[in-house]
């Protein structure tokens, strides 16, 4: 292999590298997450919470929605 | 949370991070259920009872905050919205609990329905993955150095280059 092929690939390995590393600065989502449910439906947040939401929403009747 | 969150289950400490999510069951004809949920992180409480009158403990409106920002909260003046822990025939008295990161639910519910909040931990952010720190970008590197390696064997620089000049005219 030829110097100049040897410094061009030294250089490509060293700036992939490099490269990758330095735009990698993602943060994971902090958010606690439902993993599974038994007997329950995860829905969008209703407009109201009244004692008969689900029925006059039309929503499943056993449900569990995320807040903050 | 600025304050301690107090639960039917315990009180969170002031300064915990937390995300809660909202139970509901309802349905117009009775029903008597085993719901579960399993969550990411741990369970810290559960707010779900009221008392012998039907009216909810205080830990509902005071836990509001937790809420979503644009769903309107009446929970708090429903009687018979939490859950029934007494004055109920053994079999139909509603309960709440937890263990680690699943909380489970027995209700016998009908109109209106039975509510509960479950306050669960928030994970701590922490950085992703970075690509190109793992095997991959180690064997690219040390590619890179040996190439370096390999050149700068060939080529040493001769003794000439290497001494330097003195940078005071003599």
């Amino acid at each position: 292999m030829s110097h100049k092929l040897i410094r061009v690939a030294a250089g490509l390995a060293l700036a992939s590298a490099l490269g990758i590393c330095a735009s990698a600065t993602a943060i994971s989502d902090a958010a606690a997450d439902i993993i599974s449910t038994s007997g329950l439906t995860q829905v969008a947040p209703p407009p109201t919470v009244t004692g008969d939401f689900i029925i006059n929403d039309g929503l499943p009747h056993q449900i569990i929605f995320a807040e903050q | 949370m600025a304050s301690p969150l107090v639960t039917d289950t315990g009180t969170i400490a002031a300064g915990t991070i937390v995300n809660s999510y909202f139970f509901a069951v309802n349905a117009a004809v009775e029903a008597i259920v085993n719901t579960s949920v399993t969550f990411s992180s741990n369970v810290l409480g559960i707010i779900f009872q009221e008392d012998v009158n039907g009216v909810l403990f205080p830990n509902f409106a005071s836990s509001d905050f937790l809420g979503v920002p644009g769903t309107s909260y009446q929970e708090s003046s429903c009687r018979f919205c939490g859950f029934e822990t007494v004055g109920q025939a053994q079999g139909l008295i509603d309960t709440a609990g937890f263990t680690g990161n699943v909380a489970n639910f027995d209700n016998f519910y009908s109109e209106p329905g039975d509510f509960a909040r479950i306050i669960i931990d928030d994970p701590i952010a922490v950085p992703g993955p970075i690509a190109g720190a793992g095997s991959p970008g180690l064997i690219l590197a040390s590619g890179g150095l040996l190439g370096w390696w390999r050149r700068r064997g060939r080529n040493p620089p001769d003794k000439a280059s290497r001494e330097r000049p003195s940078p005071l005219p003599v």
